[in-house]
């Protein structure tokens, strides 16, 4: 979260300082990544860039601090995701030769990176596993920081179903844990 | 010493309060059952990773891109802090140009939402009436204006008519008002002088139908309205592109080549250029290829005018023959 800075970074970013966009970006953007990246595995990059160029149009008229700011970048996100379902369902992609692991480019400092983030890269798998909405609650509760009113909005569920849902969601999660028998 | 086991805990290790509070982030007296489910909330809220800032190059760019096109040019030195972008963005997004496309707009509001629907998003001053409205009111004060001209017209011929005024001066001779009401010849100011208990309804009622019979507007003006009509309703799909317009474009356009008298090719822009010039300072948009070739290719108004672009708006593709979206 930007914090007390929030305000002044936003009045800044929508007077055409490029800098402070960027701190408004770094500070959402993976949190964006990481919700999409739950809840439209496949796509999620591109549904953030989408989102960012929807928020970029709108960022002159935008007003209110920065828990509406978050919901307004979610509820954005939510909604390119929803358009790319539709849009996926009507123009299925058909796929290309596969291309194995080892034929796959990567970085130099792939695995480090890799290493690095294990433990989110687990979470979020996880997190996967859960059912759809329950997940999407939890990432919309913990990641986006948006309390529950916020959420049973975006979702258009009420309070009570989408408390249910998150706590569901974490009983869940610590029975797949727990059977696990795994730690971070 | 008590000899005996503490009692054994029933229920599950944790309650409905502890989840709350792993979901709000307060981590402190998490219960031991939960820890692991703290950790992986935890790890969900790490430190960003490189890969999820690669994008911001393109986001930068994008918001540069922006306040490039709205700042009126890649001029570096009017890119200050000082610069009221804001105060521009705002105007040109009244005006409908900076607005994104219009298939979000069908969902649902959300509490606590701006007019946007977005909780806190952009705020719009004000909502656009439909074009349709508009336009109707604007063509029911031309239609009025156009009534009462008619009607003077028409009173004023009834006054000049020859034998008229012997009509009325005979009726009035005679005395009676009840005979003026029904003579076709009686003037506004012979039924005012009279007194009558109600001499306009009549004058009103008879101007309008002859009017409605006898005075029409020539014909060249008549189809120079028409033309400003068809072209600037055609015009507006540009300045304000709407979504499934295609089919009512395409009507247009066809209308106003009729006008034209079909010439093929048909520069619709030379045409309309002098109806719609007010509404393009800066000069007329280009033609989409699909109108123009309307009127070139082999079949007008085929099935395949059926077939818009996906987004409901001009664009590129096919249309019979000519490349269009699917």
């Amino acid at each position: 979260m930007v914090g007390e800075e929030f305000a002044a970074q936003l009045a800044a970013a929508q007077g055409g300082s490029e800098d402070a966009f960027a701190v408004l970006w770094r500070d959402a953007n993976p949190a964006l990544v990481r919700y999409l990246r739950v809840v439209a595995s496949e796509h999620a990059e591109d549904i953030a860039a989408e989102t960012w160029v929807q928020v970029v149009r709108g960022l002159p008229r935008f007003s209110g601090d920065e828990s509406a700011w978050r919901a307004w970048l979610f509820t954005t996100a939510r909604r390119r995701l929803l358009d790319q379902v539709r849009l996926r369902k009507r123009h299925p992609a058909e796929p290309l030769d596969e291309i194995s692991v080892a034929e796959e480019p990567r970085a130099a400092a792939a695995e480090e990176i890799a290493m690095d983030n294990l433990a989110t890269e687990w979470a979020m798998e996880l997190l996967s596993r859960l059912p759809e909405q329950q997940a999407e609650v939890i990432m919309l509760r913990v990641l986006a920081g948006l309390d529950t009113e916020v959420v049973a909005d975006m979702l258009g569920r009420s309070p009570g179903a989408v408390r249910v849902a998150a706590h569901r969601g974490l009983r869940k999660l610590a029975t797949l844990l727990s059977g696990a028998g795994v730690t971070l | 010493m008590p000899d005996s086991f503490p009692p054994p805990t029933w229920g599950p290790p944790f309650d409905e309060r502890n989840l709350d509070a792993l979901l709000s982030g307060h981590l402190a007296d998490t219960p031991q059952a939960l820890r692991q489910v703290a950790d992986v909330l935890a790890a969900l809220r790490a430190a960003p990773t490189p890969a999820e800032l690669t994008g911001e190059a393109a986001a930068r760019a994008e918001f540069r891109a922006l306040a490039d096109s709205l700042a009126l040019g890649p001029d570096e030195a009017a890119r200050t802090d000082g610069y009221p972008y804001a105060e521009v963005l705002s105007a040109l997004a009244l005006d409908g140009t900076g607005r994104p496309p219009a298939r979000h707009r069908s969902i649902r509001r959300v509490r606590g939402a701006g007019p946007g629907g977005l909780p806190g998003g952009p705020t719009r001053p004000h909502r656009r009436r439909p074009r349709g409205r508009r336009l109707g009111r604007k063509g029911g004060v031309l239609m009025a204006a156009a009534g009462g001209a008619l009607a003077v017209a028409v009173i004023a011929l009834a006054v000049n008519m020859p034998g008229s005024a012997h009509r009325g001066g005979g009726s009035s001779a005679a005395g009676a008002p009840s005979a003026r009401h029904t003579s076709g010849g009686t003037t506004p100011s012979q039924n005012v002088q009279a007194g009558s208990a109600s001499p306009e309804p009549s004058i009103q009622a008879t101007a309008t139908h002859a009017a409605r019979q006898t005075v029409s507007p020539s014909p060249t003006s008549s189809a120079q309205s028409e033309a400003s009509k068809l072209c600037r309703e055609f015009y507006a799909y540009f300045s304000h592109p709407r979504p499934h317009a295609w089919p009512a474009e395409q009507t247009l356009f066809r209308q106003i080549a009729g006008l034209a008298g079909d010439p093929s090719p048909f520069d619709v822009n030379s045409y309309c250029g002098p109806y719609v010039r007010d509404m393009f300072p800066h000069g007329l948009p280009p033609i989409p290829g699909y109108l123009q070739g309307l009127l070139s290719g082999p079949q007008n108004g085929t099935s395949n005018d059926q077939q818009g672009p996906a987004n409901g708006g001009p664009g590129p593709g096919t249309m019979n023959g000519i490349p269009v979206n699917s």
